[in-house]
């Protein structure tokens, strides 16, 4: 059973976004229930904070509690429910709040700018956000789980898919880590040891500035002096590590 | 002793040394590049072997005994060469930065070489025994504790960042390039006129050597000090500017404002009278009309004011100004995000300055032959530091074609060559500051900078 949170500050949106809700779970028989509808986020942190399981969330952006906007909210339970589905119900259709995504993992946003067509585009717009987060239950089920690298900084988790990650790179005498990704790179403190334990064995150390996923490496240079990831980006190899590193490639293709 | 070639060479490989290290130490000192001991040992290995060789072959060729001192001139200007090689092909600086830095820390190792020298008894004759020790005491122990003592004074005297910052204006650039190429000249040639009038009764060179140091060293620091006062009027007036486009847009809202007060009662009036007529259609029609013209007229002006004002730290506010007005005569729409009230930021202003007008700049460049212009900055205020984040559409053939690395090398652009010297200084920024951690990526068609200041623990 998953629990349904609500908050929103406009008593008559809340009501209504709160029928939404229960009309489309009888209407489908999802296994959910409303949990909470409030105007007051403090409830839904303790309500959260009781049963920490994973839910859907629906808060909107901008709250009228002083200490606590919907973001906040978010990244607050974001401490008890690390994969739960947090969306957003907003009145302003161009804010750039959308580069929040990244930081507390968001399902969807939900526009209701329109005065006339408000109960229309919640409608619309809660019931794809349930039938999303129906079907993505279901994918996780059937295909196991895609293995992710998670992140944590003191402000936001990111789960970044290990296929993705081509390979690890530090300066010596730095704390400061840079993952390159097939989409870009991203920096963060950490410790280059720690990160070779903690993640499977085909992501090999070879070199001290170095970690490399070998399923990622295109080729290796002739004399084994770096090596060419599959975006085109190289890698160093330390030298007492050349053979090795040829061999661990040659087992690891095979 | 009969001094052979190998003895020669022998000899020369400690001298160089100190030497060596001591100008590769005042190299990465001015550069203010971070201390790497692998690069320092390449460096530094290198140029023993190189410089051992050449002043052995030079003295066994007699150089030293031509007239004019030339052979003395000679040797400078090959010890600066090899220095300014070794910057430009271990360190990746461009030719002109290795000119100055590689010539100027050759310099004044030189100098301080010499100045040491003082100690040099007349007539010391380093083929004989004694003259070997003293010769090695002077060149092992005084030698490097000057030079050291030079490095730290420099430190402390914080010149590295004199030198940095005039090395970003080009007629500085220009100027220290010809100080720099003419200190071998400055410092043998009174040395020669003296020497024919005074008949050598005394050593002129150490003194004059250590004089041509200070005065050097001073005039650096004069030049680059008063380029700072400079640099700080310019900065005010920049401010000014600043401050007018502010009041300027401040003086359109007040308009908006006002056109607004003037017609609301109209607008109230007309809904008024549709509610009594019950005209429900209407009524809806026009409420939806009035909050759609005040979202985009006044309400968006009013939000835009609610995040400039949210940006509490006066200099970030003037490169936003300042961006936004000229993505205003750009005809791009930014939507400007500042969540929560940023105050203070631990890091050097102008640094940071100089990031975000970079990926501001990238992104402008990209979006502004989009046919639809936008862009998204958000500044967001975070427990652990402050978040940049900068995001704008790519066109689908760039997003899909372009590898992201390939933005960082030096002088790559998409719009063609050498226009991508900003994001390899901005490379070279996050290198030297440890709490700065970039990431940048291109997902669903978005192209996104992030750029988060660490807060120093």
């Amino acid at each position: 059973m998953l629990p349904i949170y609500i908050c929103e500050d406009e008593k008559e949106i809340l009501e209504l976004e709160a029928d939404i809700v229960k009309q489309h779970i009888m209407i489908h028989n999802y296994d959910m229930q409303l949990a909470l509808a409030t105007s007051n986020p403090e409830e839904i942190v303790s309500a959260v904070k009781k049963h920490p399981v994973r839910g859907i969330y629906f808060f909107d952006v901008d709250l009228k509690n002083k200490q606590m906007d919907g973001f906040l909210l978010g990244k607050e339970i974001r401490k008890y429910d690390t994969y739960g589905f947090i969306s957003y119900v907003t009145s302003f259709r161009e804010l750039a709040y959308k580069t929040f995504e990244h930081h507390i993992e968001v399902l969807d946003y939900i526009v209701k700018d329109s005065p006339d067509g408000i109960e229309s585009e919640l409608t619309k717009g809660i019931g794809c956000c349930i039938d999303t987060v129906v079907s993505r239950m279901e994918a996780e089920r059937t295909v196991s789980e895609r293995a992710c690298f998670t992140l944590h900084s003191h402000d936001c988790v990111r789960h970044i898919p290990l296929d993705e990650i081509l390979f690890f790179e530090t300066t010596s005498g730095s704390h400061k880590i840079t993952l390159h990704t097939i989409f870009g790179h991203l920096d963060f403190i950490g410790q280059m040891r720690e990160l070779t334990q903690s993640l499977p064995e085909y992501f090999f150390r070879c070199h001290r500035g170095y970690l490399v996923n070998l399923n990622q490496v295109k080729e290796v240079n002739r004399r084994g002096c770096y090596i060419v990831m599959k975006n085109g980006e190289s890698c160093l190899v330390s030298r007492n590590l050349r053979t090795e590193t040829v061999k661990r490639l040659e087992n690891h293709i095979l | 002793m009969e001094l052979t070639l190998l003895n020669n060479f022998l000899i020369n490989i400690p001298m160089s040394a100190i030497m060596d290290t001591l100008t590769v130490l005042t190299c990465f000192l001015l550069l203010g590049e971070k201390w790497g001991l692998k690069k320092s040992f390449k460096m530094i290995g290198t140029m023993i072997v190189v410089t051992s060789i050449y002043t052995t072959i030079l003295y066994q060729c007699g150089f030293s005994k031509l007239p004019f001192y030339i052979g003395e001139i000679l040797t400078l200007y090959i010890y600066m060469l090899v220095v300014i090689v070794q910057i430009r092909h271990f360190l990746k600086y461009d030719s002109g930065t290795s000119v100055i830095i590689g010539g100027l820390s050759a310099f004044i190792q030189y100098n301080v070489s010499v100045v040491a020298g003082i100690f040099e008894p007349f007539g010391m004759n380093i083929a004989t025994k004694s003259g070997i020790c003293l010769y090695l005491i002077i060149y092992m122990v005084v030698f490097p504790l000057f030079g050291f003592g030079i490095i730290l004074l420099m430190k402390k005297l914080r010149f590295p960042s004199f030198i940095q910052h005039m090395l970003t204006v080009k007629r500085n650039r220009k100027l220290l390039g010809w100080i720099v190429g003419s200190f071998p000249l400055l410092l043998y040639v009174p040395e020669y006129l003296f020497e024919r009038y005074k008949e050598q009764l005394w050593n002129i060179l150490s003194p004059l050597a250590a004089l041509l140091l200070l005065v050097i060293l001073g005039l650096c620091g004069y030049i680059a000090s008063s380029e700072i006062r400079q640099e700080k009027i310019r900065e005010q007036e920049r401010l000014l500017v600043q401050q007018n486009i502010y009041i300027r847009n401040m003086e359109e809202m007040q308009k908006e404002v006002r056109a607004f007060r003037h017609d609301y009662k109209n607008i109230l009036a007309g809904l008024y009278l549709h509610a009594q007529e019950n005209d429900k259609d209407e009524l809806l029609a026009q409420l939806s009309h009035l909050t759609d013209t005040f979202d985009k007229g006044l309400g968006h002006c009013i939000w835009e004011y609610n995040q400039l004002a949210n940006i509490q730290v006066t200099e970030l506010k003037g490169l936003i100004l300042i961006k936004l007005f000229r993505m205003q005569e750009l005809g791009i729409i930014c939507h400007l995000e500042v969540p929560y009230p940023l105050t203070a930021i631990d890091f050097d202003l102008t640094i940071l300055n100089r990031c975000l007008g970079i990926l501001i700049d990238n992104a402008i460049e990209e979006v502004q032959n989009h046919e639809k212009p936008e862009m998204d900055i958000l500044i967001n205020v975070q427990s652990d530091g402050v978040l940049f984040v900068i995001r704008n559409e790519v066109c689908n053939d760039i997003g899909e074609n372009m590898q992201i690395f390939d933005i960082w090398k030096e002088g790559y652009s998409t719009k063609g060559n050498n226009r991508g010297m900003g994001l390899a200084s901005y490379k070279r920024i996050l290198e030297q500051n440890e709490n700065l951690l970039s990431s940048t990526y291109c997902e669903k068609g978005f192209f996104t900078q992030e750029l988060k200041v660490m807060k120093k623990c």
